[in-house]
């Protein structure tokens, strides 16, 4: 079975390429969720390998919910990966503190995304 | 009124004795009668006699007219001659001493007494004339200006103490010299000899002012800055009879006139750089909204590309180009967003104290990779004195790799790159700021002076071509601003820039 990564972002446009890209350089199969209430839902239910997700986002925003997957037993686990346009430091120190994986900063070309990812799951697969 | 007193100097008694007589009846007081030279002068200082009657010829060896020349220089009285002869010989040597009057003996109650009214209004008024004399060259003396007067023909007639001592010419050796010999000036601008007949206009026509600032070439060769005004002397019949020429040395005014326009521009300036960081600011606000919203869509064009690009592997080569190519301005404009939230939010500093030295050489390592430095010479002068600044290390090395950059780019042909760190002290309302500044300077093609203003406005550039965002400057300058230095660029077509970073000294 292909492992799942999950995107959450509001831009569908945005989740489309990295699914797009992402599905032609790996052998991931990336579902996408422009809410992050539904997103957070189906992550506990689906547990996928890694989570890709953005912060602004209308309604409950990034960093709400990675709070609710980090303190959800069922999704504790699964690696979030910030992908967002957001580049402050502060807003990189509030997701660290969160306990994301990694911050990545949009635009960014899917070789570096893949790697990342890539380096990440490794490491869990150690844990 | 008080009876006028009159001194009878006659050897001949018996005459003596009828003048006083034909006086007496003629309503003056005779106050005494001197019979000798010695007598007579004797008398008038005791007397105070206010005319004296001399007799020119008296017993003795001295004769009147050598006793009325030391009563009218001594005492300042009138003398009038009486004599009995008319040679011309003796009036001749009487004149020098100017009389006030000459009674030939013998002579008519009515004579004598028209004779000695004459001469003492003659001497009331000459004294008159005399104070007022006095009272006006005391006046030319004292006041603060440099006055010369001259006569019609433009020589010099008086020259007040300060005229003396800005000319450097002294009073006896200005005396009726021409007043151009004295008086010499030059236009401050071309440096040329103003008007050389300054008195020509001025003696036809009425008050002119000579205009602005001239230089006065003094004596000893030096120059004062003055300001001069020359006016024509008429007499009572309205005909010219000379000039006076009133100047000013403004020195000192136009050492606080120059002061005032300094602290003018320096106010101006530091306006100027208000409004900049004002503008900066204000864009840095705006620009972090817009940037998160062009992040969005970049994304997405990547996204988009990276995929069209995977899926034609087989297309043709200029298609592949194509994509490349909207790659590549997918990650310009990133860089411009990416610049302008760095203006939204200057990053905190992260200060250590480093030498700007280090610093540099830091930065000149890192321009390596990025620039061709073959053609290009860098020669570092930096200061033999330690010197130590407090700043964000990665935040100033940006500062100096675009002002390097630019440099560099600025001579495509190569040239020379000079870098100086000196320790400058200055001090504004008497408090001394200790500074550090360094300076960056090319050779290059230099900046034209309407692009010169717009250094610091966020994208700006003239290097759209080679890939300039805009921001490198005003960025440098944000940076420089947010470590309470300042950041000045001056430059010269044709012969280089010169960039001056002005830091606080670390304490």
């Amino acid at each position: 079975m292909r492992r799942k990564i999950f995107v959450i972002d509001d831009e569908e446009d945005f989740a489309y390429f990295v699914k797009a890209n992402l599905e032609l350089v790996s052998n991931y199969e990336v579902i996408i969720f422009t809410k992050g209430k539904k997103g957070i839902k189906a992550a506990a239910k689906e547990r996928p390998a890694l989570i890709l997700l953005d912060i602004m986002m209308p309604g409950m925003d990034g960093f709400e919910v990675l709070k609710r997957l980090k303190k959800n037993e069922k999704t504790m686990k699964i690696p979030v990966i910030m992908l967002t346009a957001k580049n402050e430091d502060e807003s990189k120190i509030e997701a660290a503190g969160l306990y994301c994986e990694d911050y990545i900063v949009k635009p960014v070309e899917i070789r570096a995304l893949n790697s990342k990812i890539h380096k990440i799951l490794s490491i869990t697969a150690i844990r | 009124m008080e009876k006028e007193k009159v001194l009878i100097v006659e050897d001949e008694r018996i005459v003596a004795e009828d003048i006083r007589m034909s006086l007496e009846r003629l309503g003056y007081l005779v106050c005494g009668m001197a019979f000798s030279e010695n007598e007579a002068l004797k008398k008038v200082k005791e007397l105070h006699p206010d005319i004296v009657l001399m007799d020119i010829v008296l017993g003795g060896e001295a004769d009147g007219i050598e006793a009325a020349s030391k009563v009218r220089s001594d005492f300042d009285i009138p003398v009038v001659y009486l004599t009995a002869y008319g040679d011309e010989g003796t009036l001749e040597r009487a004149k020098v001493t100017e009389p006030f009057g000459y009674i030939i003996k013998p002579f008519e109650e009515r004579e004598l007494k028209s004779t000695i009214e004459i001469a003492l209004y003659k001497h009331r008024m000459e004294k008159k004339l005399r104070e007022s004399e006095q009272w006006l060259s005391t006046t030319l003396r004292s006041i603060g200006d440099a006055v010369i007067a001259t006569d019609r023909k433009g020589r010099v007639a008086f020259i007040n103490p300060v005229a003396q001592s800005l000319t450097g010419w002294r009073d006896e050796e200005a005396m009726a010299r021409p007043l151009k010999d004295i008086f010499n000036t030059i236009d401050e601008k071309t440096g040329k000899p103003t008007a050389d007949d300054l008195l020509k206009p001025q003696l036809s026509s009425s008050v002119n002012d000579v205009g602005s600032s001239v230089l006065l070439l003094a004596k000893d060769g030096s120059r004062v800055p003055i300001i001069q005004n020359i006016a024509p002397i008429k007499n009572e019949k309205g005909n010219i009879a000379g000039a006076v020429l009133v100047f000013q040395d403004i020195t000192e005014r136009k050492k606080a006139m120059d002061e005032l326009k300094k602290a003018y521009s320096d106010l101006k300036r530091t306006q100027q750089e208000l409004i900049q960081s004002e503008k900066l600011a204000a864009l840095g606000r705006f620009s972090s909204g817009v940037a998160h919203e062009i992040k969005n869509p970049l994304g997405i064009i990547l996204g988009g590309m990276e995929f069209l690009e995977s899926k034609l592997t087989r297309a043709e080569k200029s298609v592949k180009i194509a994509v490349e190519k909207i790659k590549e301005a997918t990650f310009r404009a990133n860089t411009v967003v990416q610049g302008l939230l760095n203006f939204a939010r200057p990053s905190e500093l992260k200060t250590e104290r480093v030498k700007p030295d280090e610093l540099i050489n830091e930065t000149l390592s890192l321009l390596i990779y990025k620039a061709p430095l073959s053609s290009i010479k860098v020669e570092t002068h930096f200061s033999k004195e330690e010197l130590y600044i407090d700043v964000d290390r990665n935040q100033m090395q940006q500062v100096f790799f675009n002002l390097l950059l630019n440099a560099i780019e600025a001579m495509p042909k190569g040239g020379v790159i000079e870098i100086r760190t000196k320790k400058r002290i200055h001090s504004e309302l008497s408090v001394e700021k200790f500074l550090c500044v360094i300076e960056i300077i090319d050779s290059g093609e230099g900046i034209p002076k309407e692009n010169l203003e717009r250094l610091f406005e966020p994208f700006f550039t003239t290097k759209r071509e080679r890939k300039g965002t805009g921001l490198g400057l005003s960025m440098a300058k944000l940076i420089v601003d947010n470590h309470q230095g300042n950041l000045e660029i001056e430059s010269k077509p044709g012969e280089g820039t010169s960039a001056r970073v002005i830091l606080p000294l670390a304490r």
